[in-house]
């Protein structure tokens, strides 16, 4: 069965000053199911967000295409092709418009995209799209500024289903959240996919919020997918030195720092200008060796979709 | 605030439309041997040089004036916010040119340039809208194209672009009604000075022309005579601060309602 | 750790200027010992910041401290106004170091500011003690980087800058808003890190805001958990965390574990 979303050799570069180029995303692959959720890890500068935007057709990028069920789609999205992928943006504060109401805002886009013959079916639409996210019908003639985060949060979401989707980018969709309240969004999310048998790309830099939404992680380090698990392995057996180290640097709630043991990973990120040969992690890695710095480490797969880059993975 | 102002303005407007009601007198009928006279029941603020009734030409003044300075603001406001968007939305060579047509407008003195203007055009009311258009736009594209600029990035601007929505519908229905708020704070305050240079041209008698009873034409008249019949000049000057505060009052309302959002 | 101490708040309450009914804190009692860790947790809207600005005097415009007190607690047992003691032994560092440090000052001249501007330092000497201060904080090649402008640096030395410019004052107690939300992962663990390794070099006190109910669970001592201005538990960290009394709490833990 081929695979709903398929991101084939996606690479976005910035031009920087005169001639240097920034490469955000080199060279990325990978295949999605329907109805199935990965996250897409990692710390600044990874690439995780240019991704996704390249994903929802929101950025043009240098090299590679994005296809859904076997269609490729143009670059700049033609508006059907805008109907498969939709995302959900990270502020709640300024991902809605603050001059309409919610209705308006949701009714506008049945009306652009001519999913509705007449303003009444247009208004039960986004009725039922919200009611989908939990939130009163009420809502509709509000504006975003009388709404709390987690209920702007949700409307984004609604938004984003409006169209129908068959893939949803999420990009840091819960960060900025409360506690409290990103616990219930996350939970919506799940039901979305569940229902609607919806993909979902989860880009997030919390590892904890993604094991609890995803049913795979990938970890991306300088542009670069370095390692894809289930979740579950990913969190029992990281084969990645960084993975590792990003499991091992999250506080982990109820242990005491110990501040004699060394940091799980020093220094900063390298400069995503400069290109290095050899494997991009070297320079930081506890477990690095000769090779790793003369050659780049290749992508191997390993049992189902589980992938990762490294010359040698530790083992469980 | 924004009430106190519109109603100010309102009312004086309200004046001038109904002012052939509110006086008998002719605001141009000369009686030269009554001229000069001081304020009595029959003439409430006396009579001009030409002996012409001062309060019929007071309130007339105000169609000349309000309706005026409203206009020379419009123009040049939607002129401006026009090329401000496109200025900012599409950004490069579109930008680089209106900007550049700008930085020439604004390289000039304002009030030599408008002089100048009306001077080759001609005096009287058409030139000074004229003029104000050439000159005034500036000011509405650069406020309006700063804030598309900034709202650009925002993501409730890509949002409706990544769901499809065209440009054209981006820009009026997304763009637009956040930018405008603080396009109405600067247009109010743009009628202030509006009003200021009608006054100040029609003094230099380059602005409305004789007889009409322009408010500045009505202080330049009474200038020679500020000792005796001072109220010639400082009746109608008090109209145009009234009214130049009621255009503050509404740009105030406007600012705050800019900022809450 | 010694069980004296140096910081006592009691009663503190924080209200909007204009609408003095309005109380964003509702009465806050806290008493910090020296070399102890206490962490406050709380979700937005919950007073948690405001708290701490109170205490040290740096609340924003248009807010006040309506009642209650801050008072730091000197060697013979002399207390002094907290607010008056910022840069004299209470230190604040901020969560966003893009905005927080001057732009148009270098590294090496911004670590010393505190001191210099109380003209406790002379020129050549300030200098020495940048170097040294860096060094404390883990920056690497200090003698190069102190010549660097703050944009040049990323987000974790940005905070390790601004933990030196608070050591330069000498504090006994250092308030922390949220100083490591808007850092990556890794670097957080490096400056949670660095923040515990001052409390043992230094014996200094912490008082640290925060949402992160796991960073508190690592890091502090004592933990103070706030819900709309009110203090809704209080107490030893492992004893709150395993065996909350409080529901709210309860949630909170449950959010997260």
């Amino acid at each position: 069965m081929s695979p709903l979303l398929s991101v084939q050799g996606v690479t976005v570069q910035y031009p920087v000053g005169k001639s240097g180029r920034l490469t955000a995303v080199d060279d990325v692959s990978l295949d999605l199911e329907a109805g199935r959720t990965l996250g897409l890890v990692g710390e600044s500068g990874c690439g995780k967000s240019s991704l996704g935007r390249v994903i929802a057709g929101i950025r043009v990028p240098t090299a590679g295409q994005i296809v859904v069920d076997n269609c490729e789609m143009t670059p700049r999205r033609s508006k059907a092709e805008a109907r498969a992928i939709q995302m959900v943006f990270q502020d709640p504060a300024s991902a809605l418009n603050p001059a309409l109401s919610i209705g308006s805002m949701l009714e506008e886009l049945v009306h652009v995209h001519g999913l509705a013959l007449d303003r009444e079916s247009a208004r039960d639409r986004a009725v039922a799209v919200l009611e989908s996210v939990e939130l009163p019908t009420a809502l509709l003639d509000r504006r975003p500024d009388a709404l709390s985060g987690g209920q702007r949060q949700r409307v984004g979401i609604a938004r984003a289903l409006i169209l129908q989707p068959r893939v949803i980018v999420a990009d840091e969709a819960v960060a900025a959240l409360d506690s409290l309240v990103k616990k219930s969004v996350i939970r919506l999310l799940a039901d979305v996919r569940d229902r609607l048998g919806v993909a979902i790309i989860f880009i997030s830099h919390d590892l904890d919020v993604v094991r609890q939404l995803c049913d795979e992680i990938a970890v991306m380090y300088l542009g670069r997918i370095v390692e894809r698990r289930s979740s579950s392995d990913l969190f029992n057996s990281p084969r990645h030195p960084y993975s590792k180290a990003l499991l091992e640097a999250r506080p982990h709630f109820g242990e005491r720092l110990d501040v004699a043991s060394p940091p799980a990973l020093a220094g900063d990120p390298p400069s995503q200008m400069e290109l290095t040969t050899g494997c991009s992690f070297a320079p930081r890695c506890r477990f690095v060796k000769d090779e790793c710095r003369s050659t780049d480490p290749v992508e191997e797969s390993f049992g189902g979709s589980s992938t990762v880059r490294c010359h040698f993975p530790l083992s469980r | 605030m924004l009430a106190t102002g519109l109603s100010i303005v309102g009312l004086v407007f309200l004046i001038g439309l109904l002012a052939p009601l509110l006086t008998s007198h002719d605001p141009l009928a000369q009686n030269v041997r009554d001229r000069l006279a001081s304020p009595s029941g029959d003439h409430w603020l006396g009579t001009d040089l030409l002996g012409r009734d001062v309060f019929s030409r007071l309130l007339h003044g105000a169609r000349i004036d309000v309706p005026l300075a409203v206009i020379a603001t419009l123009v040049p406001a939607v002129i401006g916010v026009t090329l401000g968007i496109v200025s900012g939305f599409f950004g490069r060579r579109v930008d680089a040119v209106v900007m550049r047509l700008a930085d020439v407008v604004q390289a000039f003195p304002v009030y030599i340039f408008l002089v100048a203007l009306v001077f080759l055009l001609g005096p009287g009311a058409r030139s000074f809208v004229v003029a104000s258009a050439c000159i005034s736009w500036v000011g509405y594209a650069r406020l309006v194209r700063a804030e598309v600029l900034s709202l650009k990035g925002r993501d409730f601007i890509v949002a409706a672009q990544a769901a499809g929505i065209g440009r054209r519908r981006v820009l009026g229905r997304h763009l637009l009604p956040n930018v405008m708020p603080q396009v109405y704070a600067y247009m109010a305050s743009d009628a202030v000075l509006a009003l200021v240079a009608l006054a100040s041209l029609s003094f230099l008698s380059l602005g409305v022309q004789p007889p009409e009873p322009e408010w500045g034409r009505m202080i330049a008249d009474g200038v020679d005579r500020i000792r005796s019949e001072w109220w010639l000049s400082a009746v109608p000057g008090l109209a145009i601060v009234i009214v130049g505060i009621g255009f503050s009052l509404v740009a105030y309302g406007f600012e705050r309602q800019a900022a809450r959002r | 750790m010694s069980g004296v101490t140096i910081l006592e708040v009691e009663g503190l309450r924080v209200a909007t200027s204009t609408h003095p009914s309005l109380e964003l804190v509702r009465g806050f009692d806290l008493q910090v010992r020296e070399g102890e860790t206490v962490g406050l947790v709380g979700e937005s809207g919950s007073g948690k910041s405001l708290t701490l600005r109170a205490i040290c005097g740096l609340l924003p415009d248009g807010v006040r401290r309506s009642s209650g007190s801050a008072h730091m607690i000197g060697p013979g047992g002399s207390t002094v106004d907290a607010p008056t003691q910022l840069g004299r032994g209470i230190a604040m560092v901020f969560q966003e170091p893009m905005i927080s440090l001057n732009p148009t000052m270098r590294i090496g001249d911004l670590v010393t500011i505190g001191p210099r501007s109380q003209g406790l330092l002379t020129r050549a000497r300030a200098h020495e003690r940048a170097i040294e201060l860096m060094h404390e904080v883990g920056i690497a090649d200090p003698e190069r980087r102190s010549r660097a402008w703050p944009h040049e640096l990323s987000g974790g030395l940005r905070q390790r800058v601004m933990i030196a410019m608070a050591l330069a004052t000498e504090p006994r107690i250092l308030l922390c808003d949220e100083p490591t939300t808007a850092l990556d992962v890794s670097v957080q663990d490096q400056i949670l890190r660095l923040l515990l390794g001052l409390k043992e070099s230094r014996g200094l006190a912490m008082v640290l805001v925060t949402h992160d109910l796991a960073v508190v669970s690592q890091v502090c001592d004592q933990i103070v958990v706030m819900k709309q201005g009110h203090i809704v538990e209080q107490g030893e960290t492992d004893r709150v965390l395993h065996d909350p009394t409080d529901e709210y709490t309860r949630r909170l833990i449950e959010a997260v574990s």
